[in-house]
C-alpha cells in the first residue's frame, strides 16, 4: 500500500523512485536472529512438600533455597542469549513471547529480569545481543509427572 | 515530491523487515510425592497405678520420661519410675515443615480417666537434613471414681491418635 503514491507521478519520476527504492532496500541488511546459547533450566524437583506457585527461574541467578517455594532450590539456570544482525548503528525492536501450560507446569518470560519488548542496538560490526530469562511455575501439584517438558519461546524482531 | 516518496518507501520496506522464530526450551522435572511415614519408636508407658483406701479422686499419674518432682503429678503412680512418653519418628522430604497433632480425648474406664495433655493442639516442626524428626507426647491418668477403681484391678487399655502432615 505504500507503493500506491508512485502511480500518480510521471514515468521519469517513477524510474527515479524505483531506483531509490532499490538502493534503500539494499542498504537495509535483513534482520536475522540467531541463538547463541539456549535457555537452560536446572533439573526441577517436586516433592510432597512443594507448594503450588513454587517456581524455578533461568536468569543467571541462584534460585531461592526454600524447598516449598522453589522447584530448584539453590540451583542456577541461565537465560537464552541471542545474536541479532542488521544494519550497523540502528535499533531493532524485539518482542518475546512465552506463556504455555503443560501438565501442571507453566512456562513464561521471567519478568524480573527480562522485558517483553526490548530495543536492541546493532553495533558497528552489525551485531547486537539480547537475553531472554524464563521461569517455570508449578500450577497444579497433582497434574505433574516426572519427565521432560518442552516449551516454546517466540522471538520477533522488527526494525524501528 | 520525490523526497517524500522515498521516505515513504523506506518506511514501507522497514515495516516488513520482520523476523520471527520459535525456540524450544526443555525442562526436566522429577516428581517425588513421597508421603510422610510415621513409626512409633516408643510406646507410652505408665507406672503401675495404686488405688487404696488412702487414695483420693483427683490423684494422677503421668507418662513422662523422667519422674516428676512434684508429688501431685505422680500420686497415683507406684513403685520405681518406669513411665515413658510416647515417641514417634516422622520421615519424609528433608527440611520440609510438618504439622502434627496428638489427640486423646477423655476416656473413662473403671473409674480412671485417660487424657493427653494439650490434646488436639497442632504443633509445627521441620524435618532435619535426613528427612526425619522425632516428636513425643506424655499422657495422664486421673482417678475419677475411687469406689469403682478399687474394685477393678487389672490392665486397662486406652487409645490416642497421632497425625502428621506436610504444611
Amino acid at each position: 500500500m505504500y507503493l500506491l503514491p508512485l502511480l500518480t507521478i510521471n514515468s521519469s519520476g517513477l524510474e527515479r523512485a524505483k531506483s531509490i527504492l532499490q538502493a534503500s532496500n539494499q542498504q537495509i541488511a535483513p534482520v536475522s536472529v540467531n541463538i547463541v546459547s539456549p535457555m537452560v533450566f536446572p533439573t526441577l524437583y517436586q516433592t510432597a512438600a512443594t507448594k503450588e506457585g513454587a517456581f524455578c527461574s533461568a536468569n543467571g541467578k541462584k534460585n531461592k533455597r526454600n524447598a516449598k517455594r522453589s522447584l530448584c532450590p539453590k540451583m542456577r539456570g541461565y537465560p537464552a542469549e541471542f545474536e541479532i544482525s542488521g544494519n550497523p548503528k540502528t535499533y531493532v525492536s524485539i518482542q518475546l513471547d512465552a506463556d504455555e501450560y503443560k501438565q501442571g507446569l507453566k512456562f513464561s518470560i521471567d519478568s524480573k529480569t527480562t522485558k517483553l519488548e526490548q530495543r536492541v542496538r546493532i553495533k558497528k560490526d552489525g551485531f547486537g545481543t539480547f537475553f531472554a530469562g524464563g521461569v517455570i511455575t508449578l500450577q497444579d501439584t497433582q497434574a505433574t509427572s516426572s519427565g521432560e517438558y518442552a516449551f516454546s519461546l517466540y522471538v520477533t524482531a522488527l526494525y524501528q | 515530491m520525490l523526497k517524500k516518496l522515498s521516505a515513504l518507501a523506506i518506511i514501507g520496506f522497514t515495516a516488513f523487515s520482520a523476523n520471527s522464530a520459535t525456540y524450544q526450551v526443555n525442562v526436566v522435572l522429577n516428581v517425588e510425592r513421597s508421603p510422610l511415614q510415621i513409626t512409633q519408636s516408643q510406646s507410652m508407658v505408665f507406672n503401675e497405678l495404686l488405688v487404696n483406701e488412702a487414695s483420693r479422686n483427683g490423684y494422677v499419674c503421668n507418662a513422662t520420661d523422667s519422674e516428676p518432682a512434684n508429688s501431685l503429678s505422680k500420686n497415683l503412680c507406684s513403685g520405681a519410675w518406669s513411665g515413658k512418653s510416647a515417641r514417634f519418628t516422622v520421615s519424609g522430604t528433608p527440611r520440609a515443615a510438618i504439622s502434627y497433632t496428638f489427640t486423646g480425648e477423655d476416656q473413662i474406664k473403671d473409674g480412671l480417666r485417660f487424657f493427653v495433655p494439650g490434646s488436639g493442639t497442632t504443633r509445627t516442626v521441620a524435618l532435619d537434613t535426613n528427612g526425619e524428626v522425632t516428636v513425643s507426647s506424655s499422657g495422664a491418668i486421673e482417678l475419677v471414681d475411687k469406689d469403682i477403681a478399687i474394685n477393678a484391678p487389672g490392665t486397662k487399655t486406652f487409645s490416642y491418635d497421632f497425625v502428621a502432615a506436610y504444611q
